[in-house]
């Protein structure tokens, strides 16, 4: 199955951080198109349906967390090759190590200022998506 | 110092065997002095014997009376060697015992009869009349007979003069024994009490350290989620406070658009400063160590309900307060415990439905267990330990249903605090069920935890 355009899921309960990730796509890679999920459970779902290039999640959410909708992913058959970038708030060693042994593809922490934000999803989206199984 | 128990028990036994080995002793010791006795007594008759009437004596008189048997003349002179030979034996038993005795007397009679044998042969021989043998020969033999006597007595008393002082160490010592033996033994019996008294007390502080260690372990863990709160909920309002003004400064004059930022970064600061006065409040009341009195959780629901009255009415809210049986408990605390559960009901309360709160309890010899029942729209059984987890929304951020997300977080660590345990009905289902417990027991009675 090919797609003319990229899709790139956003799985976040913030709106300000959503609404700051769609701008840095939108801006930086105008073929991506995105998708958006307020927390792991609604993830979960749309995957059943959806089948993004790649997944940008937050680790703290409301109904299902970061965690367990990654151990999920990477646990289901069809799902678990697509790649999975955390982007969470914390630095907590806790999280960051559970998310690398629970096969994430990379875990970044959420910058502090537009411009860096830009520049990160930019190289995220650039480095993912060159590799990503079309 | 304390003796060493093993110590003290070798010490009683080696008492024991030293009473045991001694009184052996005294008897063998005892055995021979009354052998000695025995046998003092029979030399001394043999003596008298040998010498008196049946023996020497008699046959020197027959030999007077009737010279023409030669036979008395041999008994009598036998008569005069054994006289000697036993004479010797009784001086030389009472030599062994330490008694002076002479048997001179005696000895000097045995020679005179003996020697005066050949006399009456000689008189015999001469013709002499048995009368005229007599007066030549009579010897006074009272003396020596006497002597004998005298001698064995002298014996016999000495050797229970040894007796006596035999048995008086016997018995000196065995009270002696039995003393050491009596105190050893109460030693022992008072270091055993000493030693359990001691093992009591290392239980009771045993105990304490447990109670102590489990409320450590509390506050720890509610450290480690006050650490995550802290490095993810109070720092993403910051970052969006930053990102927004970034973008300020990109979207131009359009007043529209800096309206609207403006406005969320107005809410992202309000957010923050609501996050920090939480945090605050579950520093403060969560890991405050209660001040027990006797509360009456009646008036505490009722001074809730006034508390909350503006809400209450405002929802025409409906609250229902069983009889309630008085605890023991930090009046405070306890209040904040109703306040956060009442609140959290009204606050998840269905939109189409007038809330309606029940507060029943149940009490037995141990704990007082309160429920708090709604009709609001109710928990999930998955979310039953994370909704008692500070900071955990199960709803949207952003949604009428959002909150600070600390008032359950602070109910479990209060009810903690107080030795119970706070949970979700997961059976419960026309609503949110929420109970805990108070423990019954007083101040300084195990399962009061103080830190």
């Amino acid at each position: 199955m090919s797609r003319s355009r990229n899709l790139v899921m956003l799985v976040e309960d913030d709106d300000i951080d959503a609404m700051a990730l769609e701008k840095a796509i939108e801006v930086y890679s105008p073929h991506v198109e995105t998708m958006r999920a307020r927390n792991g459970e609604d993830a979960l779902e749309q995957l059943g349906v959806a089948t993004p290039d790649l997944i940008l999640m937050d680790i703290r959410m409301p109904r299902m967390d970061g965690r367990e909708a990654l151990t999920r992913i990477k646990a289901d058959e069809t799902m678990k090759k697509t790649p999975v970038v955390m982007m969470s708030t914390s630095d907590d060693m806790d999280d960051i190590d559970y998310c690398y042994r629970n096969h994430c593809n990379a875990y970044v922490v959420k910058p502090i200022g537009f411009d860096m934000s830009m520049d990160v999803v930019n190289n995220i989206l650039n480095f993912w998506l060159r590799i990503a199984v079309h | 110092m304390k003796l060493n128990l093993k110590v003290l028990a070798l010490l009683l036994a080696a008492l024991v065997a030293f009473e045991v080995y001694f009184t052996l002793r005294d008897r063998a010791h005892t055995t021979t002095l009354l052998a000695q006795i025995a046998d003092a007594h029979a030399t001394s008759l043999q003596l008298e014997q040998e010498i008196g009437y049946g023996g020497l004596i008699h046959n020197f008189k027959n030999y007077i009376l009737r010279p023409g048997e030669p036979a008395y003349l041999e008994r009598a002179a036998a008569n005069a060697t054994r006289a000697r030979e036993l004479a010797e034996n009784l001086e030389t038993t009472a030599r062994s015992l330490g008694v002076e005795v002479s048997l001179s007397a005696t000895r000097r009679m045995i020679d005179a009869y003996d020697g005066r044998l050949d006399v009456i042969a000689d008189m015999v021989a001469d013709g002499a009349t048995p009368a005229e043998i007599d007066i030549r020969v009579r010897y006074d033999d009272r003396l020596a007979l006497e002597e004998i006597a005298l001698a064995a007595d002298n014996i016999v008393s000495t050797i229970n003069t040894h007796l006596a002082q035999v048995q008086r160490a016997h018995e000196f010592r065995l009270i002696l024994v039995f003393a050491l033996i009596a105190a050893g033994i109460a030693y022992l019996f008072a270091t055993l009490r000493d030693a359990q008294r001691r093992e009591h007390e290392i239980q009771k502080a045993n105990t304490a350290l447990q109670a102590s260690n489990l409320e450590l372990e509390r506050k720890n863990t509610a450290l480690r989620q006050f650490a995550g709160i802290a490095a993810h909920d109070l720092r993403s309002p910051a970052r969006q406070i930053t990102l927004m003004v970034d973008m300020m400064s990109r979207v131009g004059a359009d007043p529209a658009k800096v309206a609207d930022l403006a406005s969320e970064i107005r809410a992202a600061a309000l957010r923050l400063d609501g996050l920090v006065a939480s945090l605050f409040d579950y520093a403060k009341t969560g890991f405050a160590n209660p001040r027990k009195s006797d509360v009456d959780p009646n008036q505490l629901a009722t001074d809730v309900i006034r508390d909350l009255a503006s809400e209450i009415d405002a929802r025409a809210a409906k609250i229902t307060v069983a009889d309630l049986p008085p605890i023991h408990a930090d009046p405070d605390l306890i209040k904040r415990v109703f306040q956060n559960l009442i609140e959290n009901s009204l606050y998840y309360a269905r939109e189409d439905t007038a809330p309606e709160i029940a507060i029943t309890s149940t009490s037995n010899a141990d704990e007082t267990a309160f429920s708090f029942t709604d009709n609001g729209i109710g928990i999930d059984a998955v979310h039953a330990d994370k909704i008692f987890e500070p900071m955990q929304r199960l709803h949207d951020r952003r949604s009428a249903r959002g909150g600070a997300g600390i008032g359950l977080s602070l109910v479990k660590s209060i009810v903690e605090s107080h030795g119970g345990r706070a949970w979700l009905d997961v059976n419960y289902g026309q609503g949110a069920r929420i109970c805990f417990t108070i423990s019954a027991k007083r101040n300084g009675e195990r399962g009061d935890v103080n830190v």
